[in-house]
């Protein structure tokens, strides 16, 4: 087959497993069948039985990625829609993001320390814990690879949404605004959804807390870099 | 006609975004700096929102569109992996442990740091109420 069918193939997949996933998931909500879980396996394993080369794979859907730019910008609309929850919790939430922020990369430098691993992969666990289009951005100043980001970031989501609610029975967790800082800085976008599932007050103090967390990881990435090479 | 108009709408505020990326990315070029264009477009926006230069509606289904579709821009990146399956046959384990830890620890530091703060930022509102009242 030709290049351009495959990339067209690729493209038409992309799309088409991820409406699909998004359909089922809207109408069972189980975790099994979470779209960014399920949506890029399928494409894994139709990329892997019909031998799709990479590049071609790539050649359209790059256009996709492209769009996590403006995606980026976008968020700024949510920070505008909750100035009054900024102006009320000032406090919480800046030591909620320098907290998320800081322990988030510290526990994977420490914990990468403990358990050898190839140094790429190393350097690239230390942006797994901030939403996608941002750690994208980031994950140069630290010596990672963009290759491995999604993946690391993905499975981060996955895991924080299974394991924050015997987290925080443990720790004794009861107020909405700490599980909500907690889950949007630990992880991001699946973390915020999860929040949402809890409540409406975790869910705002998460998606907050995940957008801050991002934009102060990508701001202080060049700092982060420098102290930790 | 509704829906034709609703996304034209929808095309327009794209490319607005989609502009002011490509001028934020030209602007952090020009002046060498170190941090991407997005981020930088993302702080111009929440400014002109704030000083009502840009209504919110001007940005509202562009924004929600890209925010609910975050999702399907990082499919292939995650696919991307497979250049290093070889990495994640060997070290799987080891990956998935590190992230299991990890974020147990930022769930729960973040979690137990912001409970105590949030007394006290609370405690501090009741004062500030408390002494407007007194006033």
């Amino acid at each position: 087959m030709s290049d351009t069918l495959w990339a067209l193939l690729s493209l038409v997949a992309t799309l088409g497993f991820y409406y699909l996933t998004k359909f089922v998931y809207q109408r069972k909500r189980v975790l099994w069948l979470a779209p960014m879980l399920v949506a890029p396996l399928a494409i894994i394993a139709l990329v892997l039985t019909l031998h799709i080369p990479l590049e071609d794979y790539y050649l359209y859907t790059h256009f996709l990625v492209m769009l996590l730019g403006p995606a980026t910008i976008a968020f700024a609309v949510p920070i505008y829609q909750q100035r009054d929850v900024i102006r009320r919790y000032p406090l919480t939430l800046s030591i909620g993001v320098v907290t998320g922020l800081v322990l988030g990369v510290f526990s994977s430098w420490v914990l990468v320390q403990l358990f050898p691993m190839p140094e790429e992969l190393a350097n690239t666990m230390l942006v797994r814990s901030v939403s996608q289009p941002f750690a994208i951005q980031a994950v140069g100043s630290f010596g990672g690879v963009p290759d491995l980001t999604a993946l690391l970031v993905v499975i981060t989501g996955v895991i924080g949404m299974m394991v924050c609610e015997p987290v925080f029975k443990l720790a004794g967790i009861r107020s909405a605004l700490a599980k909500g800082a907690a889950l949007g800085a630990a992880s991001h976008g699946a973390g915020t959804a999860k929040a949402r599932e809890l409540g409406h007050e975790e869910g705002v103090i998460a998606s907050l807390t995940m957008i801050f967390t991002g934009v102060a990881m990508v701001l202080s990435a060049p700092l982060f870099g420098q102290l930790l090479s | 006609m509704q829906r034709v108009l609703s996304f034209s709408t929808l095309l327009l505020q794209l490319s607005a975004l989609c502009l002011l990326l490509w001028l934020c990315d030209r602007l952090v070029a020009w002046l060498q700096w170190p941090i991407p264009g997005s981020v930088i477009g993302l702080l111009i926006l929440v400014l002109l929102l704030l000083t009502r230069v840009v209504p919110e509606r001007a940005v509202g289904s562009g924004s929600r569109w890209l925010l609910g579709e975050l999702l399907l821009f990082f499919i292939p990146p995650v696919v991307s992996v497979l250049k290093y399956s070889v990495l994640i046959r060997e070290d799987g384990v080891m990956i998935l442990l590190t992230v299991l830890l990890g974020t147990i620890m930022v769930l729960g530091g973040t979690a137990w740091v912001v409970e105590r703060v949030f007394r006290f930022e609370q405690h501090l509102n009741e004062q500030h109420r408390q002494e407007l009242h007194h006033v």
